[in-house]
């Protein structure tokens, strides 16, 4: 059974598909500035830990959803890449 | 929203009712009474032999005889008991057509391909295993393998030249094959699936049909759409027997649509135009001049259907499900009135909107276009020709009545409409006597597509599942049908492929046969002859009899001609001897040695599957 979660854009980062979104907080900022919490992203989430090591987790409540607006921009340019890719690459 | 959606979606399976929602029926008990009740009264009308009856809803609802399998020719009995059983194996099918063959989907899973190549283990053997789940299992394999290139990427170019960078080279050229090779599964299994599916259909399977019609009504091509091309498929079929606004909505949500005519993209201020043009051109009014709405409401349909994409969601295992998904900000939420200068337009006024409950705004378009009478002819005259062979004016106007199509496209019933059509079930020669001196068959006068061609051919020979569902045999159906003129779920153009179209020459047909027979042991290709299936020396030992029987070439022809088509339809003599005709020609030239050595058994077959009654259905 699915979690429902809100769109999980961190997963897109370490592909390198996509530019890291920038929409902490103020508090969240002042909290990493502080060593309380890891800088963060809006949106956390990885595949796995396995299979994103670089992604670090986070402490949830510290993080600020993404609008929406942010989350329609990284989910275009997500799929724009993966059908760039397909271009280039073709198959077998 | 999105959270609202997925919320909505985790509720309904969680109470059990997403699957009844998704797989309506085409038949609740009552109908069926009903709809056995006129179709028998409409076979016993037919003037039709039983024989060609049963051949007919085999080759007309199905993809053609496999002398193998079940319901292959009338039981014994009296014609009464006879059409009973036939009307009760269309009942039966009818009332399956919205389920997705899950067994062959979890045979085609299983399937190892013939060699793995050593320099990525990590690609799994099974082949086609996308064939058995949904969107998560082929985009988290895609995600996972793009992980891998970028991180292979990125160390190559870390490291200075040397020979640490030369490995990280040849890392990195491991990893973009890999890609490359799981990119390849995505199409391979899409094409091989709708193969196998329609290879091994039962020998009445409305299911399969039906599935394929829709497909290449709402297209999208597997090379565009990738990991999304074979959850689409099944999406349309589980909705094929809900209602026609029904599966415009499945297909304007589903992600492999979104991005095969970049909706996804289309926002407020920069809208793509692609989605919303063909929606109205080809999936509901099929209006060429542009008489019913124009260029204005393309424009307006893709305003009102911006912000329509797709969103991600994790589950709690890690991996990540691709859904529909409605972005507020990115929607043109300004009131408009659409059709209203088109020359037969017909206003729709859709009030301006905002938020999450904007996404009404498309779906209200969407409900408009599923009750409007010109998408009705379009799609009841498709259908028609799809399911029937022709589209007379009275069936179009009787499946698009409200009696038939109601106020969103009831497909169950519009299927019950059709499958009772008097032009489906009676001779030609007493539909139009004009006509049956031009077309001396029967019924058969619709060209096989490419699909039909080679699934057809393979279950005519007798080919078995067991061969059927390997790596070879499909990737080879799979290149024979696109030889003949269209791939499996591989047509580029959102128009999909012409039914009824000319795709045949004397060179493909060989090419066609050329498949099965290079691909399966002769001694394995058979043939139907009275019924019964003959493979290699019995098939040969059968000619011989024919020939030492007749006492000449000719009447052995005629004789052998006879047997091939009495065992899959008792035929007009005009065809036998066409047939005949085809037989005495390649065996004179070819086989039949001065020695009079009988024809070989392949001979034989490939005349039978190159004549026209065999091409046509």
């Amino acid at each position: 059974m699915s979690t429902p979660t809100p769109l999980l854009i961190r997963l897109l980062l370490p592909l390198g598909l996509i530019a890291p979104l920038a929409c902490q907080d103020t508090s969240e900022a002042q909290a990493t500035a502080q060593g309380q919490v890891e800088a963060a992203p809006c949106v956390v989430a990885a595949p796995s830990a396995a299979q994103a090591p670089s992604v670090t987790p986070v402490r949830r409540a510290a993080i600020t959803p993404c609008t929406d607006e942010e989350d329609y921009a990284a989910a275009v340019a997500h799929l724009d890449a993966l059908l760039e890719a397909i271009d280039a690459e073709g198959g077998e | 929203m999105k959270t609202s959606y997925a919320l909505g979606a985790t509720l309904l399976l969680a109470a059990g009712l997403a699957p009844s929602l998704a797989q309506a029926q085409c038949l609740d008990p009552m109908e069926r009474v009903l709809f056995e009740s006129e179709l028998r009264s409409r076979l016993n009308q037919s003037t039709l032999p039983v024989e060609d009856l049963y051949r007919l809803a085999v080759d007309k609802l199905g993809y053609g005889l496999n002398p193998n399998g079940a319901f292959t020719t009338p039981p014994a009995g009296t014609r009464a008991f006879q059409i009973d059983t036939l009307v009760t194996r269309i009942a039966d099918s009818l009332d399956a057509a919205a389920a997705v063959r899950v067994n062959v989907d979890q045979q085609l899973a299983r399937i190892a391909r013939p060699t793995t190549p050593t320099d990525n283990p990590e690609l799994p053997v099974e082949k086609y295993r996308f064939a058995a789940t949904g969107l998560t299992a082929p985009y988290t394999e895609l995600v996972e393998v793009q992980a891998e290139l970028t991180k292979a990427t990125e160390r190559y170019k870390a490291l200075p030249p040397g020979p640490a960078k030369d490995a990280a080279l040849l890392e990195l050229q491991r990893v973009q094959r890999w890609r490359v090779r799981v990119n390849s599964d995505f199409r391979d299994v899409s094409s091989a699936r709708a193969v196998a599916m329609a290879t091994l259909a039962t020998n009445v399977d409305l299911g399969a049909v039906l599935n394929e019609f829709w497909f290449n009504h709402f297209n999208v091509d597997m090379v565009k759409t990738t990991w999304a091309a074979v959850d689409y498929r099944k999406m349309l079929q589980r909705r094929q027997c809900s209602t026609f606004r029904g599966m415009l909505f499945g297909s304007a949500k589903h992600p492999a649509m979104q991005i095969y005519l970049d909706n996804f993209r289309s926002k407020k201020g920069r809208i793509n135009e692609n989605y919303g043009r063909e929606l109205l051109e080809l999936h509901t009014f099929g209006d060429d001049l542009q008489r019913f709405y124009n260029q204005q409401d393309v424009v307006d349909a893709a305003r009102v259907l911006t912000g329509w994409s797709v969103e991600f969601t994790t589950n709690a295992d890690g991996t990540v499900t691709p859904a529909f998904g409605f972005y507020p900000t990115a929607h043109d939420g300004a009131a408009v009135t659409m059709f209203d200068t088109a020359e037969r337009g017909t206003p729709l006024t859709i009030p301006a909107g905002s938020g999450d409950s904007a996404v009404h705004r498309g779906e209200q378009l969407l409900t408009y276009l599923a009750g409007h009478p010109q998408v009705r002819r379009n799609i009841c005259t498709k259908l028609a020709r799809t399911i029937i062979g022709r589209a007379t004016a009275e069936t179009v106007a009787g499946c698009a009545s409200d009696d038939v199509w109601g106020a969103e496209g009831d497909l169950g019933s519009i299927y019950r409409f059709l499958l009772t059509r008097r032009e489906l079930w009676h001779a030609t020669k007493d539909l139009d006597p004009m006509a049956a001196q031009l077309v001396p068959a029967t019924y058969a006068v619709v060209q096989k597509t490419p699909l039909e061609l080679v699934a057809s051919t393979a279950r005519a020979t007798g080919i078995k599942a067991d061969t059927v569902l390997t790596v070879p045999y499909l990737t080879g159906a799979v290149d024979a049908a696109a030889s003949l003129g269209v791939r499996p779920t591989g047509v580029a153009p959102p128009t999909g492929y012409p039914v009824g179209g000319v795709w045949l020459s004397a060179g493909l047909v060989i090419r066609l046969q050329q498949h099965v027979f290079s691909r399966v042991p002769t001694d394995e290709v058979g043939l139907s002859v009275n019924g019964a299936v003959l493979k290699g020396a019995a098939l040969e030992s059968h000619i011989q009899s024919r020939v030492t029987a007749a006492g000449n070439n000719s009447a052995a022809l005629q004789a052998i001609s006879a047997d091939l088509l009495q065992g899959a339809l008792k035929a007009p003599p005009s065809i036998a001897l066409a047939v005949a005709a085809q037989v005495g020609a390649l065996t004179e030239a070819d086989a039949l040695k001065s020695n009079g050595t009988p024809a070989p058994a392949r001979t034989l077959i490939q005349a039978y599957l190159g004549s026209g009654r065999f091409t046509r259905k």
